[in-house]
Parts: structure tokens; sequence; C-alpha cells
């Protein structure tokens, strides 16, 4: 393997270097996911830009509507970040549970995204929060919703010139998430499948908004629209559990491949989502939220 | 191929290096700087054998680009302690028989300072969160991690 590596030290230098659309050009992060794919020879590129050097894409901000996150923000720092972990508990547990030590401290948020892989831990919590993308190419900046960004496995809207410069996530301050997964070992799993759950409360424990979505059981991590029309405006306790699986079991079409079989992967999706909400519930009767340590360990 | 400077700092002292762009930051380290104890194992991320710390961090130098180390500071096991003089990681390995074959030894010590450093006293299950980036071919976890709690134990 051979390749010209450029290191642009600001947005716009990098995007001027894509923009030259020299043929196997390839933006590169934190490498844990390019790099992989260019040994195992899954992508041959001619020239790397190194991103790593735009300042201005580490930082994570509390706006008035909510957290904008750089998309060099490591998994490490969104699992330490206290402004993630009050309002928006699915995704530093998601992030906590990526890889290992190592891969966190190098791997991104906006990595994960732009990888595009349909196991990728921090992209349900990221759709249960409505989340908005902003992409900036040199012709300018569009916005699109997590939802709209996946077009497939490996896949995105994004073009080759454009990168994504923000992630922005609005705030709701009666919102209560989770985010479970299951791999084949503790460290370094790719998920069989994952799962978040954001639901809005109210006093009584009824739902007034409800967002869940999976990953590992489509080619891009979905929401569960029909879980989600049934959670709104129910109360959530035990007794609903047995209705959702149903639901579950009609909403996803997971397939076989070499980690899990179809079957496995609708069983973990049903349990999945049971613990999720006798975790919800368990979490309101204590008052406080649980700490997600016991989800690494 | 085309040719690079990379300067950073390596184990306390700055130097300046002349390496292919194409490159990893474990091969600046052992073929270009000769340091021989940061191992390759997998290459790929998943074993940890090459675990050094890049500004602090823990990282897999099998992943890094050598290009992306630019201005960085580099630790690597050779930094932690000589032969007169152990690192409190180093003496309790000895000490517990923490060592095999010794192939996973150097990225473990180097996980251990990651934690240690963040963490002067972590539980046995931050222990092994924090080394769960590192195989031990030969499957002797329980040691390392009792050495772990052994130096932190010795750090006070």
């Amino acid at each position: 393997m051979s390749f010209r590596a450029f290191s642009p030290q600001s947005e716009f230098e990098a995007l001027e270097l894509l923009n030259q659309q020299l043929e196997g050009m390839l933006p590169i992060a934190g490498g844990t996911n390019v790099l992989v794919d260019i040994k195992q020879r899954k992508i041959t590129p001619k020239a790397l830009v190194d991103l790593s050097r735009i300042k201005e894409w580490k930082k994570i901000e509390l706006t008035e509507e909510g957290l904008e996150i750089g998309p060099l923000v490591t998994h490490s720092e969104v699992e330490a970040s206290p402004l993630v972990a009050k309002s928006f508990t699915a995704l530093a547990m998601a992030a906590s549970t990526v890889g290992s030590p190592q891969i966190r401290n190098r791997g991104t948020l906006g990595g994960n995204l732009q990888s595009a892989s349909p196991a990728a831990d921090c992209v349900p919590p990221l759709l249960v929060f409505d989340t908005m993308l902003t992409l900036v190419s040199l012709s300018g900046k569009r916005e699109v919703g997590v939802a709209d960004f996946f077009l497939g496995a490996g896949k995105t809207v994004l073009r080759p010139n454009e990168l994504i410069s923000k992630i922005s996530i609005k705030n709701c301050s009666n919102k209560i998430s989770i985010f479970r997964k299951t791999g084949l070992r503790k460290a370094l799993a790719i998920s069989l499948v994952n799962l978040a759950v954001s639901l809005e409360l109210d006093e009584d424990n009824r739902c007034s908004k409800a967002r869940v979505a999976f990953g590992s059981v489509a080619p891009t991590p979905i929401r569960v629209k029909g879980v989600e029309a049934f959670l709104e405006g129910q109360m959530i306790d035990p007794d609903i559990i047995k209705a959702l699986s149903e639901i579950v079991e009609r909403e996803i079409s997971p397939i076989t491949d070499l980690r899990a079989t179809a079957t496995y992967r609708r069983y973990l999706a049903k349990e999945l989502l049971k613990e999720s909400i006798l975790n919800v519930i368990s979490t309101r009767r204590s008052s406080y939220g649980r700490d997600h340590s016991e989800f690494n360990s | 191929m085309a040719e690079t400077t990379v300067s950073l700092t390596v184990n306390g002292r700055p130097s300046a290096v002349q390496i292919d762009e194409s490159r990893t930051l474990l091969y600046l380290i052992r073929e270009v700087l000769g340091l021989k104890g940061s191992k390759e194992g997998c290459g790929e991320g998943v074993c940890g054998a090459c675990t050094v710390l890049l500004d602090g961090q823990a990282v897999n130098a099998c992943l890094v680009l050598a290009v992306q180390a630019e201005g960085k500071d580099l630790y690597t096991i050779e930094g932690l302690g000589a032969e007169e003089n152990l690192h409190p990681l180093q003496k309790a390995f000895i000490e517990v028989g923490a060592v095999q074959c010794g192939y996973c030894t150097p990225g473990m010590i180097i996980s251990a300072k990651a934690l240690l450093d963040k963490n002067s006293n972590p539980s046995e299950v931050e222990i092994r969160r924090g080394l769960s980036g590192n195989l031990c071919r030969c499957t002797g976890y329980q040691k390392i991690i009792d050495a772990v709690r052994l130096a932190s134990k010795d750090d006070k």
C-alpha cells in the first residue's frame, strides 16, 4: 500500500483538496476504520486527506437549541462529556461501548457516521434524538437529518467533495434515554443488534413522545415507527412488553450473516427493547439515572 | 512513494524523522526510530500489542498514520523505566509474574499506565475495562490485573 497523505490545517484547506476530485482521494479522521480497510485491501486510495488538524471540528458546545458536536470529537470525549451525559444519556452510553479504550481515543463521531456501518453504535442514539447534520463543501452548506443521511451499508448522501462539519442535537428536558447492544464479546465487538430508546414521560409515566432505533437489523440503522406510534400515549409499565415484542417482530427484517442468524437477531431485538423499557421504569422509580458503567465491564 | 518529515517528541526528546507518507506510527516507532518494544500483533487495532501514548492517550500505533503524529508527544514502553530504575508497573509485573510469552506486555503496561494516570486507585472492573483493548495470547489475564492493582497501591 502506498498513498499520499495530505494534512490540511483548516476546514477550507480540506475542502479545497477534496474539491480537486482527484481519483482515489479519501478523507481520514481517527483512522480506525479507514486504515483497517486499507490493510485488508477493501479500499486502495491514492491519497488520504487527514482531517485531524481541523481544530474547529473538535468542540462540544451548548447552544440555545441544544448541543453542537464537532465531527472530530472522539468517542472518549463524547463518553466523558458532562453535557452529553446530562441530556443525551443514550449517546454517552453508546460511545462508551465502541471498540476499546484505544479505539475510542481515536475514532470520531463524524467517522462513525461517515463509515455508514449498519452496526455503528452511535447512530441509533443520534436517530432517537432527531439529530441534524451540517454537510459542507466549497459551494456551501446543507442540513440533512440523520435518518436521511444513509443510503445503504457504507453509502451516504455525502458527495465526494463534501464533509460533515457539525452534528446538532436538540435539547429536551424531560427526556429519558438508554442504549443497549449485544456483541460477541464485551470489548471490540461489532453489534449483532443495538438499540436506542428515548422517551418523554409525564409524571404518571405516560409517554408523550417516543423514539426507538435499531442498528444491525437493516442495511442502515433504522427508526421503528410502529413501535414509536404504539408507545406514544401509553402508560410505560411492564404490561406493554408483550405487545411491543409483536410489533418489533413485524417491523424489522434482519439478515443472517457470519456474526448471527436472522432468527437470533429478532430474538435480540425484542430482548433489548424489553430490557430498555424495564430499565426506564426502574430508573423512574429510583428517580435518578442508572450508572452506565456496568455496560462496559 | 512520497517522503515527508514528521517532528514529534519521543519519550521526552524532540525528534524529526523522514518517512513515507503512507506509513503508520508503528512503522515509524519500530523501523525508523528502532524502538522494538511496541509490537505488531494483528495490525488492525484488535490486539493492542502496539499500544503507545499519544499526547497522554492510549492509541493503537498500527491505526495512526505517521503524519498524524506531527507535533505530538509520543510515549512508548522504552520511556517507562530503565533496568536499574523500574517503573512501579514494571516492578509489579515482575513481582506478580504477570509475564508469560511477553508479547502483549508492553501494550498491557502502556494501557495500564494510561489508566493509572487518570485514576490512581482503579477497581478491578475499571482495570478490566482499561485493559479491554489488549489481548494476551497466553490468556494470563488474572495476574496482569493483579499486577496493575499492586502497582496502583505502590504508586502512593
